[in-house]
């Protein structure tokens, strides 16, 4: 799953342009960035050029939105050999995208939508995740995603994750904060569910807050990591004994101090320094 | 894997309107369409409403949010009391039809858009299409690889033919933030062109003749049949605007 000697990379945040130059003129206080693949898989010389400028600076983590591994069929090999490439060309020491679908006939939704949580449909995404790892020579790691709709189902969200990544034997990309804005939105303990995942096979975490929408609460990436998800951050950080990187996620209302954002990724560094007895 | 049938429905539902009045009046014949069982059905039918309105606003927001950030120069040129109303019926007509390109999300949309105010725009936006086609020109062509086509045409130049000076209106919209008003009507030809291993665009202004004969190269059908036409092909091989299989 994981290579025993992959070095922990850190906390870091996930790249996005706004926040290029900030990200350069504190980059003393930023261990790691994570990019968006499907930005860097046609490979245009503007996209090319800026990889190796992060690269250069800091280690950079691939992760993807369209894979799309849950829609019904087989998985895109052409987007599966461009993902290879650009693990190879990022050096890259794993991969992610989510464990859900964005694509159906000939619609590309673009919002990562749940999946019907049966056991065969649990294998069949299990075949696929596996197909991934050796497609692309690296560790593959599955995120857990925040939901709205939700269809009753064979199998908790909790055991359709587990089957999913024992069965392929591939890691996990915990976000914490999509754990708790369901845990909200479909009245669930958080805590009993990170009790009921593989939390060993959790390689990255991430972190990032939300907002109320009516009586909805929205993972929009655009606040700072809310109190409850810190708490569920303490709550399994001495258990993650494959984790190798944090990263913070914002995509929208860019705080004019970026030290709003700084402040998460210490609050986060200091919880790993005291577990790693750093 | 969630079934074939209920992933259609469902993106269906959250993304094209229309497909839940037919849910909620013709069950059946829904059904029908997508070939769902009965349990698949009853699934759909006991959707939360309002979580299916959220999730679809969604999407929805990062539909525009690709337009808008892809075409920046269009949108000042259209007048900002117009967006809501454009953009809802843009989404109303526009389903996200997979584009054909991975990575090319933002592009794909914001050429849905362009096609859409060209198309179907209502009245009074004929330089705000304009405007449209040329931003999405620059960025196909900042994408668009030179030798993976099947077209004579490298992926790296793209070709458009406007009513208005498209090239002096965005270099104005560059310096001064906002597109000037009520330009007159020039028709432009031109090739947008991503210079070899870099990002660097340039644009080059063409005859109507030339124009005509590089889009017959473009679409993959060209003998040359005159010394014009030997020559147009001939600048297109020193330029590097051509695949190898256009050489
Ligand atoms: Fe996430």
């Amino acid at each position: 799953m994981i290579r025993a000697g992959q070095p922990w990379l850190g906390v870091g945040l996930g790249y996005r342009q706004d926040l290029h130059d900030a990200i350069f003129a504190r980059s003393g206080s930023i261990d790691c960035l994570e990019v968006i693949s499907e930005q860097y898989l046609a490979a245009a010389p503007a996209q090319r050029e800026r990889l190796r400028v992060l690269r250069e600076r800091f280690p950079v983590v691939p992760h993807g939105i369209e894979l799309s591994i849950g829609t019904a069929g087989p998985l895109d090999l052409q987007y599966l050999d461009d993902l290879a490439r650009l693990v190879v060309a990022m050096d890259a020491p794993w991969c992610s995208d989510h464990l859900s679908f964005t694509r159906a006939g000939d619609l590309a939704i673009g919002q990562l939508t749940p999946l019907v949580r049966t056991r065969e449909h649990a294998t069949a995404v299990a075949v696929k995740a596996a197909q991934v790892q050796r497609h692309v020579g690296v560790p593959f790691l599955l995120e857990n995603i925040t939901y709205y709709l939700d269809f009753p189902a064979e199998l908790s969200e909790a055991e359709f994750i587990t089957e999913v990544v024992e069965q392929a034997d591939c890691g996990l990309l915990l976000d914490l904060t999509n754990v708790f804005v369901n845990s909200v939105n479909h009245h669930f303990d958080p805590v009993e569910f990170v009790a009921a995942i593989p939390l060993e096979r959790v390689v990255q975490l991430h972190l990032a807050g939300g907002q109320w929408s009516g009586d909805t609460l929205v993972d929009t990436h655009s606040a700072p990591v809310p109190e409850q998800v810190w708490q569920l951050l303490d709550h399994v950080a001495d258990r993650l004994s494959s984790l190798r990187c944090v990263i913070l996620e914002r995509d929208q209302e860019f705080p004019d101090e970026f030290d709003e954002l700084l402040a998460d990724l210490t609050r986060a560094r200091q919880t790993f320094d005291l577990v790693r007895g750093g | 894997m969630t079934d074939d049938g209920f992933q259609r429905a469902l993106a269906e539902l959250l993304t094209v309107p229309g497909t839940r009045r037919m849910l909620d009046d013709a069950a059946d014949g829904f059904a029908a369409r997508f070939a769902l069982t009965a349990d698949e059905l009853g699934l759909l039918l006991g959707t939360n409403r309002s979580r299916l309105d959220l999730t679809a606003r969604s999407i929805v927001g990062k539909r525009l949010d690709f337009v808008r950030r892809a075409l920046p120069a269009t949108m000042s040129a259209l007048p900002a009391r117009s967006h809501q109303g454009l953009f809802a019926d843009f989404i109303g007509r526009c389903p996200p039809v997979e584009p054909a390109e991975h990575g090319a999300r933002p592009i794909g949309e914001a050429r849905r858009f362009a096609d859409y105010l060209r198309d179907c725009g209502p009245a009074g936006v004929p330089l705000a299409a304009d405007l449209a086609e040329y931003e999405v020109l620059r960025a196909e062509a900042q994408f668009g690889q030179p030798t993976s086509s099947d077209r004579l045409l490298g992926g790296h130049v793209r070709l458009g033919h406007f009513t208005f000076d498209v090239i002096t209106l965005y270099d104005g919209w560059r310096r001064a933030g906002r597109v000037q008003a009520e330009p007159t009507p020039r028709p432009t030809w031109l090739a947008v062109v991503r210079a070899s291993e870099s990002s660097a665009l340039a644009c080059f202004r063409l005859g109507e003749r030339a124009y005509a004969v590089l889009d017959r190269l473009g679409r993959g059908e060209f003998a040359p049949d005159s010394e014009v036409e030997r020559a147009v092909l001939r600048l297109a091989q020193q330029e590097g605007w051509l695949t190898d299989a256009g050489c």
